[in-house]
């Protein structure tokens, strides 16, 4: 099993009331409230723990969002590019690049560009982005999957393809693709989707690709990887193997349970946030029976769940080394999960206990889940 | 009042269609409204014209098939579906995504148009960059809508919306699928079509535009921008009445529209 150090570079040091006062985190927070001096001293300590986790012998996984006090890497590939050449060894995971939202012809490009420069270690994660990134990106959220899918075609096709070629699909039109330079892993880097609807997953499962799951409970996921078996039974393709799935949560080892749980618990800031259903689920992003519960005049879309019960169902793997390994290991023979992404940073956590977290986990953990296969 | 619910297929499209009422044909286009709560309004205008009411693609029972993905498909549509009715020019009055609808289908062809009647639509770009002409109500909770769409919001609670008490599912379920089929079309460009403003100048059947006096969904100087575009409209608000004068000032709205209509 592989393991990922991610945050989503957060910028916590917000007046207490700017959620009341605006409504929400994402979307409709002003950024007259993102100081300059302080977003750079942050951006400096997050890339630093990056090339820390290289140091560690973790691998890397960085996303992006927009317009949002959760996650300050607005653009994957530049995040990215930071690192390619301070870091030596770690896989750089890009969950991922915003198909749905972005020009297909930039993605190829800025994939290709990051491969080569670190000698292959990119892998190029595929996303059709969250409900929030649909009112930044002012994209239509009825034909976000169509969009993806046509992106990823002429995306496959411009890396496998060496000669120039003709584009005329339904949402994209290019007369002269020829994107330079061809990535550095042939034919092209491994691309993993994020998926949280089964009915999704059968795409994936056609392509071989390696399908992620992110904050989703154990039963959520179950039902998630549960369709791509399903589906290479189906299909008679050879049984997946732990490689195909990879499962985020937010993680955190601590010398003890009180230190881990302190350090759990700070890491709830990034769910507890206020998420008005008009952003994270505007009209045809989600079908409609999916949105039932949150036109409840007495129900409350805040996504507020107990610390115990989020460790329960493994959003959260907080423990000490061995309370951790033991949580992986359950992890890995339920879900046959062969990639840990590990939310090790979020809100108020310091650089200091993201550090010390990681290091638990790299020498007393990782070495007992390398060789799960 | 009693209203034949039908189905219509035009160009292979079913459409839900209600019918009321004996004289001139008359057409009205709604938005995402459920068509289960019939408007005081058509029932004032189905006393005196043959009133028929059909619903959008992907509105409550029409369907919605995949080759329908713009609105000229839909103006297009609509035009087809005056032709199907096979009753002569018809009276067409529109409101709302619906109005806009009204308005792409009479600057594309006015054959099956004997007079036009826009209250409280959308369609066109009429102020700068920065200003949103078409108030956002799909990110607002009920309540924000109640204040923003209606004179008095006390009222509002006459039109279901998602998020009030009192709901079935099927009619969350209805309202919800119907204001997604709306959004596919009125996305981006948000509720407008940038080249709508310049072309209404090919309307020359006579039209009226009318607009709630308290509309702050789209405001009655969005109106009057509005009326401006379309050669020798006349225009007339509808006091004490917000984003929805059918259900707020039925009576004065459908008097304003019969006068014109017969005048």
């Amino acid at each position: 099993m592989l393991a990922y150090h991610f945050t989503e570079m957060p910028y916590p040091f917000l007046p207490d009331d700017v959620e009341e006062r605006h409504g929400a985190m994402r979307v409709t927070l002003p950024s007259r409230y993102c100081d300059p001096r302080t977003t750079h001293d942050l951006y400096n300590r997050y890339l630093d723990e990056y090339e820390y986790a290289d140091e560690l012998g973790l691998e890397i996984m960085l996303n992006e969002h927009h317009a949002t006090a959760t996650c300050l890497a607005a653009n994957v590939s530049i995040t990215a590019a930071a690192l390619v050449r301070r870091t030596k060894r770690a896989k750089i995971l890009c969950l991922g690049f915003p198909l749905a939202h972005r020009n297909p012809i930039q993605v190829a490009e800025d994939a290709a560009m990051l491969d080569v420069m670190s000698g292959g270690r990119l892998i190029a994660g595929f996303v059709r982005g969250v409900g929030t990134e649909i009112h930044p990106a002012n994209t239509n959220p009825s034909d976000t999957r169509e969009r993806m899918q046509e992106a990823h075609d002429l995306i496959l096709k411009a890396w496998e393809t060496r000669d120039v070629f003709n584009w005329e699909g339904k949402h994209y039109h290019f007369r002269y693709v020829n994107p330079w330079p061809r990535p550095f892993q042939q034919p092209h880097p491994p691309i993993w989707i994020t998926g949280s609807n089964p009915a999704a997953v059968p795409w994936v499962a056609d392509r071989g690709y390696t399908l992620a799951t992110v904050l989703s409970s154990y039963d959520q996921t179950d039902a998630i990887f549960g369709a791509y078996r399903e589906r290479c039974r189906e299909m008679d393709y050879p049984e997946p193997g732990a490689d195909k799935f990879a499962y985020c949560a937010l993680c955190f080892t601590g010398e003890t349970e009180e230190k881990a749980e302190e350090g759990g618990r700070k890491l709830l800031w990034y769910l507890n946030k206020r998420r008005p259903v008009g952003f994270f689920a505007p009209p045809g992003f989600v079908p409609p029976q999916g949105l039932l519960r949150f036109f409840d005049p007495k129900g409350n879309a805040r996504y507020n769940r107990s610390y115990e019960s989020l460790m329960d169902q493994g959003v959260i793997i907080a423990g000490t080394p061995a309370k951790v390994l033991e949580k992986v290991k359950y992890l890995h023979d339920r879900c046959g999960v062969g990639h840990l992404l590990m939310m090790n940073q979020a809100g108020f956590l310091t650089s200091e206990e993201t550090r010390r977290s990681m290091e638990l986990f790299a020498t007393e953990v990782y070495p007992e889940i390398r060789t799960l296969q | 009042m009693t209203w034949r619910s039908e189905t219509m297929e035009v160009d292979g499209v079913n459409l839900g269609v209600r019918q009321h009422g004996e004289g001139a044909p008359l057409v009205i286009l709604y938005g995402d409204q459920l068509d289960t709560q019939v408007p005081p309004f058509d029932d004032a205008l189905a006393r005196r014209f043959r009133t028929v009411v059909p619903s959008l693609p992907g509105v409550n029972r029409s369907e919605l098939p995949d080759w329908i993905d713009h609105m000229e498909d839909l103006a297009f549509l609509g035009i087809d579906l005056l032709e199907a009715l096979d009753a002569g020019p018809v009276h067409l009055v529109g409101h709302g995504f619906g109005g806009w609808v009204a308005a792409e289908m009479a600057v594309r062809s006015q054959r099956h148009i004997r007079r036009l009647v826009l209250f409280d639509s959308v369609g066109v770009k009429v102020s700068g960059p920065t200003v949103r002409d078409v108030e956002d109500v799909y990110v607002r909770t009920a309540e924000e809508v109640a204040e923003l769409a209606w004179h008095d919001p006390a009222a509002a609670r006459a039109l279901k919306w998602p998020g009030m008490e009192g709901l079935t599912e099927d009619e969350l379920l209805t309202l919800l699928r119907n204001r997604q089929s709306v959004l596919k079309f009125g996305w981006r460009p948000f509720m407008h079509n940038p080249k709508l403003l310049r072309r209404l100048a090919r309307v020359r059947v006579p039209t009226r535009v009318l607009w709630g006096a308290s509309d702050r969904v789209v405001s009655p100087s969005y109106g009057r921008a509005l009326r401006q575009g379309i050669p020798g409209a006349g225009f007339t608000v509808i006091p004490e009445a917000g984003h929805y004068p059918h259900w707020e000032q039925p009576e004065a709205l459908a008097r304003a529209v019969t006068e014109f209509l017969e005048g």
